[in-house]
């Protein structure tokens, strides 16, 4: 029997796929979940439809089989990610005629935000997210304009967009399935709304690094408000394409060499150390025997410290970044990788995210940040929706669900 | 900027949001999950489909049996159990009236119909039992008067007005009172005869038989040449009952009173005059005194000389006497 408030959340990463089937009501809670490999993806763009949709289908039916027989789920919520979802910034501007801001200037600066935001956004691309970063008033930022003196108005707005081709292939994964998608959130929020803590002032201001297999998603929190957001397309699988090549080892045992020995931060004490590879859980398939831990270990530091880099200085672009640093997702696990986000992020405080929702005690590893916090984001949407939408809104639901 | 710019720029802005992107929600067998979805969602379907259709199906048959009346096939000739509250109608008339085949399955809807035909049956009750058998359970209608048409044939009117024959009731009922100038009605929904406002002439000769037992037994016809057909005109001062005393020797009025005209809404207190007059002296002297008219027709009327303190008092109007 299909039900409304039964929801398949679906994180569709360049190695695996994650799929929760939550129930909404009353509560949030995982009735059902499910984690196979991706077929189809790479570095987080689809290469093969075909393939991608038989996997993530799979990983669907598995879950919904987990969530019992009866929960039959038609609705969809999905994260975007890699290099076709972009953000930028936009600014718009209104002048205090009473000198005194009002609503009515609030209404003003923030329509001449989005009028600028669709002036700015290609035709071939689609938002999936804006938020508002901050206002403005005569320069000086300001939480809450509202009653405040001053003369021209700021409202920056942040904009999420994706290209439409890649969200209309990535519909098609669902829909296929008799899955409407009703939820659509950037990784880099889902992420961050997951590893969110219990702590005021580490939530105000942080980063949160969601380091998956073929991308890496990023998002700063200034004060509380979302200042950037961005995807670098460097990610685990780009430390396993390194390894192979530089130790001249298969793929598949570079990925489990990486998995079983990776460290972050190299290790200088003994240089010379050497993993035998005919120990290490199978045959000897690569050309060398014995590979260098020093090797290996600076193969995957020169490749996060690249990442690591290239964030930094998207963040620190318009201010110096200082509060707390989350590294999460399937590579934040790997040893050593704190030290090393230390190192690059200055003195700022860096932690391991860890999903911690409640409703999702059971997947608490970093690499299910993605699909708890998508699941977290799509009820607070809801709830937001219902109370705006008020008692017509509970009526209609109270009659959909009797017919 | 105006509402309406805003409303644009709203409407502008929703359509280059995610959501305005058209999806194609269709199940496709294109993957092996979706192929699996697929036929589930068919089997769901068709099993629905299938349930549906079974259940309507269960309720057309029910439904047809019961308009056939449950008919069911029995190995033996069927028995039937008669009962009869007024004990007039019995099985002979039961078998003979509806032509009962007791070799094959009746339909009771049928049977019922056919029994309530008959007007003596005010109402019937047909089952058929566990083993096959039926029972037959009928109420009939109480006759209180009778009607003799101009070929001499006696029929029974029933105290509800319907008028129904007198074949399978005993001699016995020929004591009951004549009905004269009776405007006969047929009823709408049975299509029986019937006498109009009824009840109250029921009324009356019920409580002329059975309080006054003696002045009853002496009447031999009623005329409702002033009777309404209506009960709403009851009240009315020109709605009378008229009765005439039996011509017998038994009756020592006989050739004294022609009629007694009862008011067909104040006859309680008229017999009840009546009845205490008869057991007076005076009655009998003013009847048969001398040099006194040779018949009298008895009226009883309202004296309303003191407005205060009416009263029914009897009136004997002197009359020609009839022919012998």
């Amino acid at each position: 029997m299909a039900q409304d408030n039964i929801l398949a959340v679906i994180d569709i990463g360049s190695a695996e796929t994650k799929v929760l089937v939550v129930d909404l009501e009353p509560q949030l809670q995982v009735i059902g979940a499910f984690c196979a490999k991706t077929e189809g993806m790479r570095k987080g763009e689809i290469v093969n439809l075909g393939a991608l949709k038989e996997s993530v289908h799979s990983v669907i039916g598995q879950a919904e089989k987990l969530a019992g027989a009866a929960r039959r789920v038609r609705g969809a919520c999905l994260a975007v990610s890699g290099a076709l979802v972009g953000g930028f910034s936009v600014k718009g501007l209104t002048s205090v005629k009473s000198g005194v801001v009002r609503a009515d200037d609030k209404e003003a600066a923030r329509a001449d935000a989005f009028d600028a935001c669709l002036h700015r956004i290609p035709e071939n691309r689609h938002i999936v997210q804006h938020m508002l970063r901050r206002y403005l008033l005569d320069r000086r930022e300001r939480e809450e304009p509202l009653g405040l003196s001053g003369r021209e108005l700021t409202y920056d707005l942040w904009v999420i967009d994706a290209d439409d081709t890649y969200l209309t292939e990535l519909y098609q994964i669902p829909n296929r399935l008799g899955m409407t998608v009703r939820g659509l959130f950037p990784a880099s929020l889902a992420s961050a709304e997951a590893v969110r803590t219990f702590a005021q002032i580490m939530d105000d201001n942080r980063l949160v690094i969601d380091i998956g297999a073929g991308t890496s998603d990023f998002v700063l929190f200034r004060d509380g408000a979302v200042v950037c957001t961005g995807v670098i397309p460097v990610g685990g699988e780009h430390i396993t394409n390194d390894m192979s090549r530089g130790l001249q080892i298969r793929m598949e045992d570079a990925e489990r060499l990486k998995i079983k020995y990776g460290n972050a931060y190299a290790r200088d004490d003994d240089v010379f150390a050497e993993i035998d590879l005919d120990s290490f859980e199978g045959e000897l398939k690569g050309f060398s025997k014995h590979v260098s831990r020093y090797k290996m270990e600076l193969i995957t530091e020169l490749r996060l410290r690249e990442l690591f880099t290239l964030i930094a200085k998207k963040i620190n672009a318009e201010e110096a970044f200082s509060g707390t640093v989350f590294l999460t997702g399937g590579t934040a696990q790997m040893e050593g990788i704190g030290k090393l986000a230390s190192a690059i992020f200055g003195n700022a405080e860096v932690r391991i995210g860890e999903p911690s929702l409640s409703f999702a005690r059971a997947y608490a590893e970093p690499k299910y940040s993605t699909v708890v916090g998508l699941a977290k984001l799509y009820r607070d949407a809801l709830s937001q929706k219902r109370e705006s939408s008020g008692k017509s809104g509970w009526f209609r639901r109270i009659f959909r669900g009797m017919f | 900027m105006s509402r309406k710019q805003n409303q644009s720029l709203a409407e502008r802005m929703h359509a280059k949001e995610w959501r305005a992107l058209p999806q194609d929600v269709a199940l496709s067998g294109d993957t092996k999950s979706g192929t699996r979805r697929l036929f589930g969602e068919i089997l769901r379907k068709f099993s629905v489909v299938l349930l549906v259709g079974g259940i309507a199906s269960l309720f057309v048959y029910v439904w047809l049996d019961m308009m056939s009346g449950f008919s069911e096939e029995k190995s033996g000739p069927i028995a039937v159990a008669f009962e009869s509250d007024g004990g007039m109608l019995d099985e002979t008339w039961f078998r003979s009236w509806t032509e009962f085949d007791e070799n094959s399955a009746p339909n009771l809807h049928h049977l019922r119909d056919r029994i309530m035909e008959y007007p003596q049956v005010s109402a019937a009750r047909v089952m058929r039992l566990p083993d096959g058998n039926l029972r037959v359970d009928v109420r009939e209608r109480c006759p209180v008067a009778r009607l003799v048409d101009k070929e001499g044939r006696v029929r029974l009117v029933a105290t509800d007005g319907v008028i129904f024959p007198s074949e399978t009731f005993p001699l016995q009922q020929s004591m009951l009172p004549i009905l004269q100038d009776v405007r006969i009605a047929i009823d709408a929904k049975t299509g029986f005869e019937r006498v109009p406002a009824m009840e109250k002439l029921t009324d009356f000769i019920e409580t002329a038989r059975t309080a006054y037992g003696k002045l009853f037994r002496e009447w031999d016809t009623i005329s409702l040449r002033d009777f309404p057909s209506d009960l709403r005109d009851i009240g009315h001062s020109w709605s009378l009952i008229y009765v005439i005393p039996k011509a017998s020797a038994q009756n020592p009025e006989h050739a004294k009173v022609v009629e007694y005209v009862f008011s067909a809404s104040r006859f309680r207190e008229d017999l009840k005059l009546l009845a205490a007059a008869r057991e007076h002296r005076t009655w009998n002297d003013a009847l048969g005194a001398p040099n006194r008219p040779p018949a009298y027709r008895v009226l009883f009327i309202t004296n309303r000389k003191n407005p205060q303190k009416e009263f029914r008092e009897i009136r004997l109007i002197p009359v020609q006497a009839e022919n012998p």
